[in-house]
């Protein structure tokens, strides 16, 4: 697991209490999860948070819920059980977030600046023209979103509701979008 | 790439990655959608890669984004003015880099009122930014030119085989540098330069050209060492040369979070002051030129700092919330 924390050191002090056979189970079952599936789920945590550092923070709160599970039945164990913990999670997170961000303050930044991690360095200035290039290849609707919104900031929500389109749309043409420029920036190689 | 039957492949995977990106962010993704990922993104090595590539691009698209709106933004503590800065630079060199034959590359920098940062230069130089401060870089094969236009900086200035000059132009005057450390604090025209390592020449302009060659007397030209510091004056439209010694690098308090003012006329230092502080303080009918001041000043005691003024000088302060106000005493 090159991609994350190790959770399994927490579950592995709840499994050594002497909670015994039932307690041990639960806890081999979820280091079974967190084995087969713990990339794809700090993966699908990071789409949906933005954030490397949160991403592991939920997903490890996440298998620490599923351990304390009251119910004993296997369906407890299942990974999408386990998503869907982590999901509603990451929901929390997200409206804490959008709270403390209508007051920032000086903490906040300064979580910013320790937050970034090198995938989420900023384009260099080849990138940047590759990019813009890019972008001009695109139909005007999919440029637009993709500047909008990672670029200027504006959300989803926002440039659906200026277009008079559904959410989703704007996604469809942000991810057209995204696939078309990363294909770009790997023919370039300016990209590593 | 030319006609790689691979390309087309990953292409396709991307679009891929990039629709279940898009589907993964729906607020309310059902279970199936989910074990859907799960199996596409497990089942092949390369669909994780180009999921995470999608990934991973929107996160730096983000970063970008985020860059750009800090450095228009103002008003925003220091932290952010570096961000900014770093990405002032990076604009810089975008233009730079598209146009290798262009005979000069034009960076510009600045910093809010309470702000500083630092920014790198491209030939490894490194500049340190005062509060309410603009520069702007212009790099040619022949010449390194800095103009700061106001506020105060710190320059260490990397030495270069070429000996292709360093120039820092402010005000009435230019400082050259080769390999060396200085900093230049510009107030109204007035113009003030401490050298704390190697030395520099410092010539007032005549028209937009130094006098560093040629004949010119003392007022025009100074040669300063470690040590020392030279102000330009225009009221009397020449050079003074003092010597400072270890003092020196009292000039550089403001990068740690102080001023250091050495008989500086009261109105120059009330100019600096409002460049790091949050309240602004506005001189009113009365003329504190004629008086100097020597003394630490640190933005968060500035009600301390204006208490001690008032009992030195013949002035009233009335202060609010928000503003300073400096009268003649009656």
């Amino acid at each position: 697991m090159p991609n994350s924390s190790d959770p399994t050191s927490a579950l592995q002090d709840s499994a050594a209490s002497p909670q015994a056979g039932a307690g041990e189970d639960r806890a081999r079952l979820i280091e079974q999860l967190f084995r087969d599936h713990n990339r794809a789920l700090i993966t699908f945590l990071v789409t949906r948070l933005d954030s490397e550092a949160e991403a592991r923070d939920v997903a490890q709160e996440a298998y620490v819920r599923l351990l304390q599970l009251e119910r004993p039945d296997a369906i407890g164990f299942h990974r999408a059980y386990l998503f869907r913990i982590a999901a509603n999670l990451a929901m929390d997170r997200l409206r804490h977030r959008s709270v403390r961000a209508k007051a920032p303050t000086r903490e906040l930044f300064a979580e910013w600046f320790q937050r970034r991690s090198p995938e989420q360095e900023a384009l260099d200035a080849a990138e940047q023209v590759t990019l813009k290039h890019a972008l001009t290849e695109l139909p005007e609707k999919m440029r637009e979103a993709l500047t909008r919104h990672f670029l200027t900031g504006e959300s989803v929500a926002t440039i659906a509701a200026e277009w008079g389109l559904t959410d989703r749309m704007v996604r469809y043409y942000l991810a057209r979008a995204l696939a078309h420029c990363r294909a770009r920036l790997d023919e370039e190689g300016t990209s590593s | 790439m030319n006609g790689i039957t691979l390309q087309p492949l990953a292409q396709e995977r991307l679009e891929a990655a990039g629709q279940w990106w898009a589907r993964l962010q729906e607020p309310d993704i059902s279970p199936e959608d989910v074990s859907e990922w799960l199996e596409w993104i497990e089942a092949e090595p390369e669909n994780r890669h180009a999921y995470q590539r999608i990934q991973e691009l929107s996160q730096r698209l983000r970063a970008t984004g985020e860059q750009r709106s800090n450095a228009r933004r103002r008003g925003m503590r220091m932290k952010w003015q570096a961000a900014a800065l770093v990405l002032l630079s990076v604009a810089a060199f975008a233009f730079w880099r598209m146009h290798p034959e262009a005979p000069a590359a034009t960076m510009a920098f600045s910093t809010p009122v309470a702000g500083s940062g630092q920014a790198p230069l491209p030939d490894g130089s490194k500049v340190s930014l005062g509060g309410a401060t603009s520069i702007e870089a212009v790099y040619s094969d022949a010449s390194r030119d800095i103009r700061l236009k106001e506020g105060e900086a710190f320059f260490e200035v990397q030495h270069e085989r070429s000996d292709r000059a360093f120039v820092v132009q402010s005000g009435s005057i230019a400082i050259r540098a080769v390999g060396t450390a200085f900093n230049v604090r510009k107030t109204g025209e007035r113009v003030t330069v401490t050298v704390t390592e190697g030395k520099v020449q410092v010539a007032r302009l005549d028209g937009s050209t130094p006098i560093f060659d040629g004949v010119a007397s003392e007022e025009d030209r100074a040669l300063i060492v470690a040590g020392q510091q030279a102000t330009y004056d225009p009221a009397s439209n020449r050079l003074s040369v003092v010597m400072r010694g270890q003092d020196a690098q009292r000039a550089l308090a403001w990068r740690e979070q102080q001023l250091e003012f050495a008989d500086d006329p009261l109105d120059t230092v009330i100019a600096n002051i409002n460049r790091y502080s949050s309240r602004h303080i506005e001189v009113r009918n009365v003329d504190l030129h004629q008086h100097t001041y020597t003394g630490t000043f640190q933005p968060s005691r500035l009600d301390e700092w204006l208490i001690a003024i008032e009992r030195s000088f013949p002035v009233e302060i009335h202060t609010s919330n928000d503003a300073v106000v400096i009268e003649s005493r009656k």
